[in-house]
């Protein structure tokens, strides 16, 4: 019986981890985006 | 500008009875919510078709309702569903949103259309008239951003969180790389409405199909089962 378990590769260490918070970061600015449109912010 | 729906609304509908017939197969209630919610967003994306050759007050309701409103809240609820071990917990959110969804239906239908529709244009994205076009009241707009915030959370962050949980214990490479995918067409029509609300809708009909695209391949990625494993190590 196997697990269907990988070893990540060399790029996979770092850059899954990057991306998942490059997402996350993006997301918190889609927030502050909003929020700031919310308080009056004009853009451009 | 107005080919981007067709084929966003073709990708959406595809992609909505693939999840569906997996639920027929597999009966998770999370596919069922997440049909749900796909069918908003491609009702979403056929009403910007039909608005971008006529105006329709009913469509352009329908647009907000479905495609602006409530279908990231729906896509974000399955992934609650997937991700909670309280079944009861995950039912009564459900049942929440629910009667959230159907206050935002009433208010919709209650909400004017302003006279401005009479100089609506069909060349234009319905994302850069319906400010002028659909009387919006201050809870309808909270409830959007609300809905809108409750879905980004739980489905880009549910996905990131699972991504995580795989990449860290090292199993499952296809779910790990599918939840990042499902993760990044999450948040494009995410960042596509919040640069609508900034001032910049000509970017949402785009975010809308990279977002279908990415969460379409993401899902086919996370349920089928590798032809070869990148590496099988003996289980510990």
């Amino acid at each position: 019986m196997k697990s269907r378990r990988f070893r990540p590769s060399a790029w996979s260490k770092w850059l899954v981890p990057f991306l998942i918070g490059l997402l996350l970061l993006a997301m918190l600015s889609t927030f502050v985006l909003v929020a700031l449109s919310v308080f009056g912010y004009k853009f451009g | 500008m107005h080919y981007i729906p067709y084929l966003s609304t073709i990708v959406t509908f595809a992609f909505t009875a693939a999840v569906f017939r997996r639920y027929l197969l597999r009966r998770g209630p999370h596919l069922l919510i997440w049909s749900i919610g796909l069918l908003g967003y491609g009702l979403g994306t056929l009403s910007e078709v039909i608005l971008g050759l006529t105006f329709s007050a009913a469509i352009v309701k329908l647009w907000y309702l479905a495609g602006a409103m409530i279908s990231a809240a729906w896509l974000g609820q399955g992934t609650l569903h997937l991700l909670v071990r309280r079944r009861g917990a995950a039912w009564a959110v459900t049942g929440i949103l629910a009667a959230v969804s159907l206050l935002a239906t009433a208010l919709i239908v209650a909400s004017p259309i302003t006279a401005a529709a009479a100089s609506y244009q069909v060349s234009q994205p319905i994302s850069s008239q319906y400010q002028l076009v659909l009387g919006r009241s201050g809870l309808v707009i909270a409830l959007t951003i609300l809905l809108n915030i409750y879905g980004s959370i739980t489905m880009v962050g549910g996905a990131l969180y699972s991504a995580f949980i795989f990449w860290r214990k090292r199993v499952l490479f296809n779910r790990m790389i599918g939840n990042i995918l499902i993760a990044a067409g999450a948040l494009a029509p995410a960042i596509g409405g919040s640069f609508v609300r900034a001032g910049l809708p000509d970017f949402l009909y785009l975010t809308e199909l990279v977002g279908a695209i990415l969460m379409y391949i993401g899902f086919l990625q996370a349920t089928t089962a590798p032809a070869t494993e990148p590496v099988a190590i003996p289980a510990q």
